[in-house]
């Protein structure tokens, strides 16, 4: 009946070594995107990197010592290190090292590894997945880990009083999940849902351990318990968070690449929000890697044989500005084509990433799952189109250079974060103005943003999301998201769109899915219901003596192969 | 004086009560959802799956946000009479243990900073009056304007460029030992030490001109004797005074320094749960804060009834 | 809560502003002041600056200009360009209209409304008092710079706004000053002349205490100027200050403040204008004060 689908070439029940060789491509594709990130930029920023990475992760399987400390300067500091509630991706980056998914997603083949779960099946109608788990894994606080833990995990995220705020979307339409023996779990959905593997390759859904839960509760978020490679020893709120090696870990995930316990005695993740003193850190040794380096400095640091550079890319939406569809002069679809050929985005992005980041050019970033590249040609930079499109919508030049139709003048409401954005809009005003277009920038903290798209008081608004799976689109431009939550701030229910997206949320099929989102891109950008702006991509800047650096699939370090360089 | 103290003392539960209710208002008054805040997609690359109108709903009610607004209050006050302060809405964790991890790194910073420019202030006042209407007056008085002049954020970066970054002396981040704490001390004192040195000088000139100044010198005592011993006293008191005057000052200064030097601290905790519209910590951390001035300030008018006996109270 | 210390050195009383002919001493005393004639003279300076930018000046404040980033100090720029390839010259030169003005209206705006406080509640007493001065107690409880953030974040964030939550978080000063005034000058034997003549409250209140209140406001309102500049810089700094593409300083500190290591003079260049600006300003403001009343001491 169940109709297995194999998860990957290695053959899970043999174990790792089959699994080596795989593991290592993957994850040198990890860090070759980073590379091609900087290269399509194109500012021949990064021709020394290549070769770096690789001789640090070649050096990294060859001699590595166990033994050490690394400081993390961290850009962000997590509200909690329950991976069931927080909906932050620098929090979920951390969440990896605490606590194992139970499979790993291969975005260069569509495929998934085995994490805590070494195979699985899905029943032909999609609603039953069947997992084998791994054996002889101990969560840290010694609680074996079981069907059970997987069922705890899963079922208390739906319980309200845990507050989940990204675990619980990331279950779908989960129903219950059925312990059939120790290691064998079901997990039972209302409707197909074919990004449920994704999600589970992602650190929210990770196993937490149910004796831990009941023993410290809502206090879980302090005391995290999991499975990692790493044990949550101390967190001192504002300052920093102690993490200690897992003397037991014997279950490396496929994205991993070595066996036995992590190398480092302990990861110190400081805190430093100010983004000019973690630069600072990183320079007189305070910080040993950062998440995120100055963009004008690394350039600078990567010609500095003292330190290393990493550009990972994070896949999902890029950065972009959702156009409110139903408030005016954007609910005209020329005017929304006219703003996209009005911004010459190569010169906007280099001003602001100084080729560290390259435009975006659709809904989704370049190393998606089902990205189309066929968006890439559509708004070429071009202000004649633009003024052309605008000239025969009834939009003419007004006396001061801003276009007028029936009296009203052309201005854009455009609410958007102080810091790299609000720079993002400055220049998009300037390009704006130079089309006849008066752009209201307004910078204002993130909750007052979003009580004005709320209510649709907006015209460019900005959203962000990372995710390895295209059902990002559903969470941007699905109808059912323009009240509630609100991430859908085009603000124009379109029944259309909403039945596209909803057949490639069902849809299990990867090659017809992948079909179906090339064409859900090609209709958004259609609609020009979005300003795509830039590919996010994390910018880690590594003292030269840290070694075995490798990426997340959203970017974070798997700080379990790291190790420090004696002497 | 007992009585004075008592009264001040009730005085201030008014006070405390008014903070509470402004802060509820104005937090009520701000745009901004904090269930719409926790799911939101912010700092800088965040992600959420798709989050239902349910998700949402049932945010709000377990937050207490559905209850009508004198329910809320009346709840937080009632909880919050009995030192129960709830769990932030960011973190989860109980309020009352959040505050009292970083009020005690605030109160360091504040201290030691006021220290600092007690000193310096000091120091150069008595020099600027010593020396009146002399170059060395207006050299000390441009001297000591200079660190008032100019926003503690810019003058944190200077003092990290220099003394961390190029001069490698100093820690330019952290919470721990000593090290860490001379450059945000050093950056508040810097603020507060024009203020301090510009009220030292004026008293000192005031206290110069005094009945028993002249009176030791012409008993013959010598310049240092008079300085030290009469003047320089005579002078503290109204420094006393400026100690709380300058509380809020400083405090503000804590916001900001802390920021930059990823200093633990209350200020920190207050801008980030005002920007991110965790009612239950900015009410705390405001009433903290206000706490903390009042008390300043009663214990300033306390010890100035001590220090200058001729002022009577009824 | 301190209207129960009988305002001890006083907020000075009654008396103290020189008057009539007394005005060319008051200005000859000014110019004895070392201090005094240096901070006018720079504020003289930057005011014109301000006043002549477009003749001083040879770019365009606003417009962006990519490829010329970041270029350094040179006889084309003085002052260098910033990241979007702007004359920093230019924009601190402009700037100047923006930051100047947003100090001195914050000020106004809290003395105005502070003194009518003051002057309420010094006159009248009483429940007046007790009402005015319990409100101004929690304002003055309630930290500064988190007042501002709250009223920025309630009107939302501009220039305007800025300006309002600046001035409000300075109003109690202005109201403490003017009550402490109007308590001593209402002793004084001329207003009791006054109201036994008739006159109505609101003329005794202009006509013989304002006027003694005035030496005292203008040495704060000055002194204040300098602070409202920095608390808004404060407010850029923390993410909710001026709207771009103003140049404000404050603003343009902050962010300019990334490239302090690789372009330094885009934030140094508007920190040396708001520090010198400041400077200026409080070192005339001293000097008023030393010729106005040589007693009050504290800001």
């Amino acid at each position: 009946m169940a109709e297995k689908r194999s998860p990957s070439p290695i053959d899970p029940r043999s174990g790792l070594p089959g699994g080596r060789q795989s593991r290592r491509d993957l994850v040198r594709r990890g860090v070759g995107l980073g590379i091609s990130a900087a290269a399509i930029g194109g500012f021949g920023l990064l021709d020394a990197h290549p070769a770096r990475a690789r001789a640090a992760l070649a050096a990294g399987q060859e001699q590595a010592t166990p033994g050490g400390t690394v400081t993390l300067g961290y850009s962000s500091e997590p509200p909690t290190m329950d991976p069931r509630v927080s909906g932050a991706t620098h929090a979920w980056r951390l969440f990896y090292n605490i606590f194992d998914p139970l499979v790993v997603y291969d975005a260069e083949n569509n495929q998934f590894l085995p994490g805590l779960a070494t195979e699985w099946t899905m029943s032909p109608d999609g609603l039953v997945y069947t997992f084998q788990l791994r054996d002889g894994v101990k969560f840290h606080d010694g609680t074996p880990f079981d069907g059970e833990a997987v069922k705890f995990t899963f079922d208390s995220i739906l319980d309200p009083e845990l507050k989940s705020l990204t675990a619980i979307g990331y279950l779908g339409p989960y129903e219950r999940t059925e312990v059939i023996d120790p290691l064998t779990i079901e997990v039972h959905f209302r409707e197909p849902y074919a990004p449920f593997l994704n999600n589970l390759a992602h650190s929210v859904l990770s196993p937490v351990s149910p004796t831990a839960v009941a023993k410290f509760g809502a206090d879980f978020g302090t005391n995290p318990v999991g499975t990692g490679p790493f044990m949550f020893k101390e967190w001192q709120q504002q300052v920093s968070m102690t993490l200690v090696r897992n003397p037991d870990y014997a279950w490396p995930i496929a994205a991993y690449q070595h066996e036995g316990p992590a190398y480092l005695d302990e990861v110190v993740v400081r805190f430093i929000l100010e983004p000019t003193t973690l630069m600072g850190t990183l320079e007189n040794g305070e910080s040993d890697i950062i998440d995120a380096v100055l963009p004008q400095e690394v350039e600078r640091i990567q010609g500095d044989s003292g330190y290393q550079m990493f550009l990972p890319e994070v896949p999902g939406s890029p950065q972009v500005l959702p156009l409110n569809a139903a408030n005016p002069p954007t609910d005209e679809l020329p005017v929304r084509q006219a703003m996209l050929h009005s911004l010459d985005m190569d010169t906007i992005i280099e001003t602001l990433w100084y080729g560290t980041r390259k435009p975006a050019q659709g809904p989704l970033s370049s190393p998606t799952f089902a990205y189309n590249p066929a968006v890439e040609a559509m708004y070429p930079y071009d202000p004649e189109r633009a003024a052309t499109l605008l000239d025969e919508a009834g939009w003419a030049r007004g006396g001061d250079g801003i276009r007028e139709k029936d009296g009203q003048r052309l201005t854009l409401e455009y609410l958007t974060f102080s810091g790299v954005q609000g720079q993002a809009g400055e220049l998009i005003q300037a390009y704006l103005l130079e089309a006849g277009m008066e752009v209201n920038l307004q910078q204002v903290e993130y909750a007052a943003m979003a009580a004005a798209f709320l209510a649709g008081e907006h015209n460019i608004a900005r959203v962000y999301f990372s995710h390895t799976d295209p059902v990002v689109l559903s969470t941007l431009y699905h109808s059912r998201n323009i009240p509630g939550t609100n991430f859908n701030r085009t603000m124009k229910p379109d029944p259309e769109l909403d039945r596209m997206l909803d057949a490639a949320t069902a849809e299990l099929d990867p090659e017809a899915r992948r079909e179906q989102y090339l064409a859900i891109q090609q209709y958004i950008m259609d609609q020009a219901l979005t300003i795509p702006l830039w590919e996010e991509v994390v910018l880690w800047g590594a003292r030269a003596d840290v070694q075995g650096i490798h990426f997340q699939p959203l970017g974070g370090v798997w700080f379990y192969d790291v190790w420090r360089q004696q002497g | 004086m007992l009585a004075y103290a008592r009264t001040r003392v009730l005085l201030t539960l008014p006070v405390l009560l008014g903070v509470s209710l402004l802060t509820f208002m104005i937090l009520h008054l701000i745009p901004g959802d904090p269930a719409r805040m926790l799911l939101g997609d912010m700092g800088g690359g965040s992600a959420a799956g798709d989050v239902s109108d349910e998700a949402y709903e049932n945010l709000r009610e377990e937050l207490g946000l559905n209850d009508p607004l004198p329910v809320q209050y009346a709840n937080y006050l009632t909880s919050a009479l009995q030192g129960d302060f709830g769990r932030s809405f960011q973190t989860n964790r109980p309020v009352r243990e959040s505050i009292a991890e970083v009020l005690p790194y605030t109160v360091q910073l504040t201290v030691v900073g006021l220290g600092l420019a007690v000193l310096i202030g000091g120091l150069l006042g008595v020099i600027a009056a010593l020396h009146r209407n002399t170059w060395v007056d207006s050299a000390t008085m441009a001297v000591s304007l200079v660190g008032l002049a100019m926003p503690s954020f810019w003058l944190g970066f200077i003092l990290i460029q220099v003394f961390s970054l190029r001069l490698a002396w100093l820690p330019s981040t952290g919470s721990g030992d000593l090290t860490t704490l001379i450059l945000p001390a050093a950056t508040l004192g810097l603020v507060a030490s024009g203020v301090v040195a510009r009220l030292v000088r004026s008293t000192m000139l005031e206290v110069l001109r005094q009945e028993y100044v002249t009176t030791a010198r012409a008993k013959g005592l010598g310049e240092r004797i008079v300085i030290v011993r009469h003047a320089l006293r005579n002078a503290l008191i109204p420094v006393v005074t400026i100690v709380g005057l300058q509380f809020g000052a400083l405090l503000a200064g804590a916001v900001i320094v802390e920021t930059v030097f990823a200093r633990r601290g209350l200020g920190r905790l207050a801008v980030e749960s005002i920007l991110r519209r965790d009612y239950p910590m900015v009410q705390a951390t405001i009433l903290v804060a206000a706490v903390g001035y009042v008390l300043v300030n009663l214990l300033v008018d306390l010890s100035y009834a001590w220090l200058d006996p001729r002022i009577k109270y009824s | 809560m301190q209207q129960t210390l009988p305002a001890p050195r006083a907020m000075l009383g009654a008396g103290s502003t020189p008057a009539g002919r007394g005005r060319w001493a008051l200005v000859r005393r000014l110019r004895q002041n070392r201090g005094a004639v240096v901070g006018f003279a720079l504020l003289a300076v930057v005011i014109a600056l301000a006043l002549a930018a477009p003749l001083v000046t040879t770019h365009d404040p606003i417009k962006i200009n990519p490829p010329a980033r970041n270029l350094g100090p040179s006889p084309e720029h003085w002052m260098g360009t910033d990241q979007f390839g702007r004359d920093v010259f230019t924009r601190v030169v402009y700037g100047a209209r923006i930051s100047l003005p947003v100090g001195l209206i914050a000020v106004a705006i809290a003395a105005v409304v502070g003194t009518v406080l003051g002057l309420l509640a010094g006159y009248y007493g009483r429940l007046v008092d007790g009402a005015v001065m319990r409100v101004i107690d929690i304002m003055l409880a309630f930290p500064g710079i988190l007042m501002a953030l709250v009223v920025v974040a309630i009107l939302g964030a501009s220039l305007q706004n800025v300006m309002i939550a600046v001035g409000i978080s300075e109003i109690p000063r202005y109201t403490r000053l003017v009550r402490g005034s109007v308590l001593s000058a209402r002793e004084n034997l001329y207003v009791d002349a006054a109201r036994i003549t008739g006159l109505r409250d609101a003329a005794i209140l202009f006509r013989h205490i304002l006027p003694n209140v005035v030496g005292p406001m203008v040495v704060l309102a000055t002194l204040s100027v300098g602070s409202a500049i920095l608390a808004a810089a404060g407010l850029s700094f923390l993410g909710l200050g001026a709207q771009p593409p103003r140049p404000e300083w404050g603003a343009m500190l902050a962010d300019g403040r990334q490239f302090l290591g690789s372009h330094w003079w885009i934030a140094t260049m508007p920190g040396f204008a708001i520090a010198l600006t400041v400077l200026a300003i409080n070192m005339a403001g001293d000097g008023l004060r030393d010729v106005l009343d040589p007693r009050l001491q504290s800001r």
